[in-house]
């Protein structure tokens, strides 16, 4: 399991809604993924602005209430590196999908990630403020990829976009393979 | 026409800034007990801050009151109407609804389900379409008032005292007017997109929630350590304080030792 992504797994023993909040800013892996979703959808542009960042919670919920109930699922910590190695390459490819293509990948990649925050909510000692932070954290990420998409999206012709969605795949290898 | 196309929301110059102030004396209200000592606080008060003003109760009203700032001046009156009959409904039968919710293993200890419940239905009445918001918000309204009717009586911490669901009453509906009002007021043509997303937060907030309650693995006992063995002494025997004296019978330690003549 590389090692790199275990950050990821919090510590049992967390508390309420500071310690949902900061969960997602501070592991890096999780941001990264969560902010290129928004970036993507702002990059996609049309419904996908919103599209992708309202299916991405509520697909990740799945997962969620999959790993609170214990249910076996192999290869979650990969699948997130994976998840931020291919929506880098999507966005510094400009790839624009049909829509129905964007929220199936989405939604495999947020099972993994849901699967893997699930696992450790029953684990906080509020799983209530844990869970409202941890939700208000993310969507906050997804929109501040939305805001920084729709910021770079003009100048150059969107190639500074493409660069930093060639950032965030590298970023992912480096998940992968350490 | 959708309400959410609408470009004539136009409030009176009075009006447009009753939400804001709603919302400016309320939040100097809670900063006012906040400021209060510890040992000043009653319980009404401790109540306030913990359990009227958690993130659990406060989120799903929220949700509520943004649906409510995207509907008509008079789905908003009606929608107010019908969560105070909720919350009425609520105290009334709580005794029924915790009878239905008895067999759902894990809610005793999870207010038998009534934040879940108020954030996925206030997540949903933000993600569906304008239409069909507009006619099912009175219901909707009506079923978080109850579920907050039921928490409150759950978590009173005075058991009987009807200035906790009065406060609570009043907590929610300034929740709802200030969010209400101020959206109302400050219409701009992003607010139905930020809507849904926010509705997508507070599905998900409600399906974590409810996901833990029910969901939740059984504890896991840790195993009892292995049993110390009688001749050895095993993991758990007895350490003697100084390196120096032992007991005259103990073999394993006196055997290096010369005897004394």
């Amino acid at each position: 399991m590389p090692t790199a992504v275990q950050a990821h797994i919090i510590q049992s023993g967390s508390e309420g809604f500071g310690s949902g909040f900061e969960h997602p800013l501070t592991g890096p892996d999780h941001f990264l993924a969560m902010f290129a979703v928004g970036l993507w959808g702002a990059q996609i542009g049309g419904r996908s602005i919103w599209t992708l960042p309202v299916a991405f919670p509520l697909i990740m919920v799945l997962g969620g209430v999959a790993g609170i109930a214990g249910i076996p699922l192999l290869g979650v910590e990969i699948g997130i590196a994976l998840s931020i190695i291919a929506l880098g390459l999507a966005i510094a490819s400009a790839w624009r999908p049909a829509e129905w293509m964007a929220l199936l990948l989405i939604a495999v990649f947020a099972i993994c990630h849901g699967y893997a925050h699930g696992a450790e909510l029953p684990n906080a000692a509020d799983p209530a403020d844990y869970a409202i932070g941890f939700v208000i954290a993310t969507g906050l990420i997804h929109l501040l990829g939305i805001g920084v998409g729709l910021v770079l999206g003009k100048p150059f012709g969107g190639r500074l976009s493409q660069v930093l969605g060639g950032l965030i795949a590298v970023g992912g290898v480096y998940f992968l393979v350490t | 026409m959708s309400l959410e196309n609408d470009t004539e929301r136009t409030t009176p110059g009075a009006l447009r800034w009753s939400g804001p102030l709603l919302a400016f004396l309320g939040i100097a209200l809670i900063c006012a007990l906040i400021l209060e000592t510890r040992s000043e606080r009653s319980v009404t008060t401790w109540w306030i801050l913990n359990s009227g003003l958690s993130a659990e109760r406060v989120m799903p009203l929220a949700g509520l009151g943004v649906a409510i700032a995207l509907a008509r001046g008079r789905h908003m009156a009606v929608a107010l109407a019908t969560f105070l009959l909720g919350v009425v409904l609520g105290i009334a039968f709580r005794d029924r609804y915790l009878a239905i919710m008895a067999d759902v293993p894990g809610l005793t200890t999870h207010l038998f389900l009534t934040g879940p419940v108020s954030a996925l239905t206030a997540g949903l009445l933000l993600i569906l379409p304008a239409r069909v918001r507009r006619w099912i918000l009175p219901v909707c309204a009506m079923l978080i008032g109850a579920m907050l009717g039921v928490a409150t009586t759950l978590t009173d911490p005075t058991l009987h005292d009807p200035a906790i669901s009065m406060i609570a009453t009043l907590i929610g509906l300034w929740i709802l007017a200030a969010i209400g009002l101020s959206g109302h007021a400050f219409w701009h043509g992003w607010f139905p997109i930020a809507a849904r997303i926010l509705g997508s937060w507070l599905i998900a907030i409600g399906l974590l929630l409810g996901g833990a309650a029910i969901a939740s693995k059984p504890p896991v006992l840790a195993r009892p350590p292995p049993p110390a063995s009688l001749t050895e002494g095993g993991a758990n025997r007895f350490e003697t304080p100084f390196a120096g004296i032992n007991r005259q019978g103990d073999r394993s330690r006196n055997a290096a030792r010369p005897s004394l003549p």
